[in-house]
């Protein structure tokens, strides 16, 4: 099977100054990985240069035939806090923003409004369309935002760190319905919690400067730690439980 | 009620009006992009920086309007330079741009022999003395702005809303940001003998603040910003004439007490 995406040797970074080294990786249809890592390890980083944001400095990142055919079809959900919640704009005009990401000049204008119409519905947000961006809670904003990386019909989506400001319940459900979006796209999905994600995801890749991929969702703190990959693992019971370890 | 009619007889109470709307259509739909980008210091710092080109004008003897043009353009480019390359922090690069636009000015005024009559029209505005040719020149930026607008409407939304996300589906958005800071610097200059250069920033920001009391939604944000802005400066232009006093203060002071009575009423209302 050919991947979707194919990393070789990749080194990333700004200002000439790499964050990442010599990343390998492939992603396969209707693989799941979860992406972790510490602060500044570099995977908001590998995630823009996924998305064509930042130029390589070394290395390549080759796309499929059917990728490149389309424009890419990425569906990309940033980090909340970069986005300006007091700016004037509603909801249906956010996620129809997404039709940006494909074709976008051949779906037709009737097209996106519709796709935009059947997504709000199909997320049970159609009747906050309306609605400034500023007005919602955490949980509304990531389904607004989910609903944009979906318009256009991705093939891979792309989510950094989607359970941020959102409550538990409506992280049970963001991780159920990815479950359901896997059986149609892969995921590349980050986040800062490898307890919570490890139930979800099929693989598991360590981004610290370099990349360790790991071909299983279950990882330990020895493991994580001989990939030079310095987070905690937190089990999420009754007592916290917390292993903590830094190795340099 | 007969003479506020015969006022429209009047050529330069005619040219006035003209003056006022387009104005009010440039600033309120620019104005709009500034406030909701969030770069109404870097719109204040080209603005400022213009003067400069204006008191160029005055010594070398060329239309100041051509000289505010230029500098303020330049102060544009100079302040993403500083930013970028030079590495110095945006807001301080603002100032530094700003102050020394105005600077050049006084230095250029200073050194131009003989009284320089209308200076304070530059600064302070004079929208009875607007003449022909500005007229046009502000008709033909309405029509640049509208047509820009109605072609790229959801572009330029969705490039103001989320930049990353705007560049990660490939839209042109470095081509775009040169543009619109074109076309602010573009707007300044041209509504400068409305309101002067001291006091445009307000008819960027307060018909926008005034309009944002309403709507939160882009589209109507850029119509409603242009109705408030011309009611306030029609208000202002007539309140100026009928008590004599400066048009560009009777304007601004106009649109302050608009959003002022409506921001109460709202809070009373509520």
């Amino acid at each position: 099977m050919k991947p979707l995406i194919n990393i070789q040797d990749l080194s990333v970074g700004y200002d000439k100054e790499p964050v990442l080294f010599d990343v390998n990786l492939s992603v396969f249809e209707k693989d799941f990985i979860g992406l972790i890592g510490p602060n500044g390890g570099g995977k908001t980083t590998l995630l823009k240069a996924i998305l064509g944001l930042l130029r390589p400095m070394k290395g390549k990142i080759k796309f499929s035939e059917d990728m490149e055919s389309g424009q890419r079809p990425i569906g990309y959900l940033p980090q909340v806090k970069h986005i300006d919640k007091n700016f004037p704009i509603t909801v249906f005009e956010v996620v129809r923003s997404g039709a940006l990401m494909k074709n976008r000049f051949k779906l037709k204008s009737a097209e996106v409004r519709q796709k935009t119409e059947n997504l709000l519905e199909e997320m049970g947000i159609s009747n906050i369309r309306n609605r400034a961006i500023g007005e919602l809670s955490g949980g509304q904003m990531q389904r607004v935002f989910l609903c944009r990386a979906l318009l256009s019909d991705p093939k891979i989506l792309i989510l950094d760190e989607p359970d941020t400001f959102v409550d538990n319940r409506f992280e049970g459900e963001l991780y159920k319905k990815l479950a359901l979006l896997n059986k149609e796209m892969a995921i590349i999905l980050v986040s800062h919690d490898v307890g919570t994600i490890s139930s979800y995801v099929k693989t598991i890749a360590c981004v610290n400067g370099h990349l360790h991929y790991h071909k299983s969702n279950v990882i330990s703190q020895e493991q994580l730690d001989s990939y030079n990959c310095p987070i905690q693992i937190i089990s999420h019971g009754d007592i916290p439980h917390t292993i903590l370890k830094h190795h340099h | 009620m007969n003479t506020f009619f015969e006022l429209f007889t009047y050529d330069f109470f005619f040219k006035a009006f003209l003056a006022a709307v387009f104005a009010s259509i440039s600033c309120g739909i620019i104005g709009a992009y500034i406030v909701s980008r969030r770069i109404v210091f870097i719109s204040g710092g080209i603005t400022h920086a213009s003067f400069g080109g204006i008191g160029l004008a005055f010594l070398v003897g060329f239309n100041p309007l051509v000289g505010a043009v230029l500098f303020a353009v330049l102060a544009a480019l100079g302040i993403q330079f500083f930013t970028k390359v030079a590495d110095v922090r945006e807001d301080s690069s603002i100032a530094i741009w700003w102050s020394l636009g105005m600077a050049l000015g006084i230095i250029f005024v200073f050194l131009t022999p003989g009284y320089t009559p209308n200076l304070m029209s530059y600064l302070f505005g004079n929208i009875l003395t607007v003449t022909r040719a500005e007229l046009w020149w502000m008709f033909l930026l309405n029509v640049v702005i509208i047509v820009f607008y109605l072609f790229f409407f959801r572009k330029i939304l969705y490039i103001a809303f989320d930049e990353e996300f705007a560049r990660a589906a490939g839209l042109p958005v470095t081509l775009f940001n040169y543009l619109t800071i074109i076309l602010i610097a573009l707007t300044v200059v041209l509504n400068i003998r409305v309101v002067g250069i001291i006091l445009i920033l307000s008819l960027l920001t307060i018909p926008q603040a005034t309009a944002n009391l309403y709507t939160n939604n882009f589209k109507n944000l850029l119509i409603l910003s242009s109705a408030f802005a011309f009611f306030g400066t029609i208000t202002g232009l007539f309140i100026s004439y009928f008590l004599d006093i400066p048009s560009g203060a009777a304007i601004i002071f106009t649109l302050v007490l608009i959003f002022a009575l409506l921001r109460l009423f709202k809070y009373f209302v509520k």
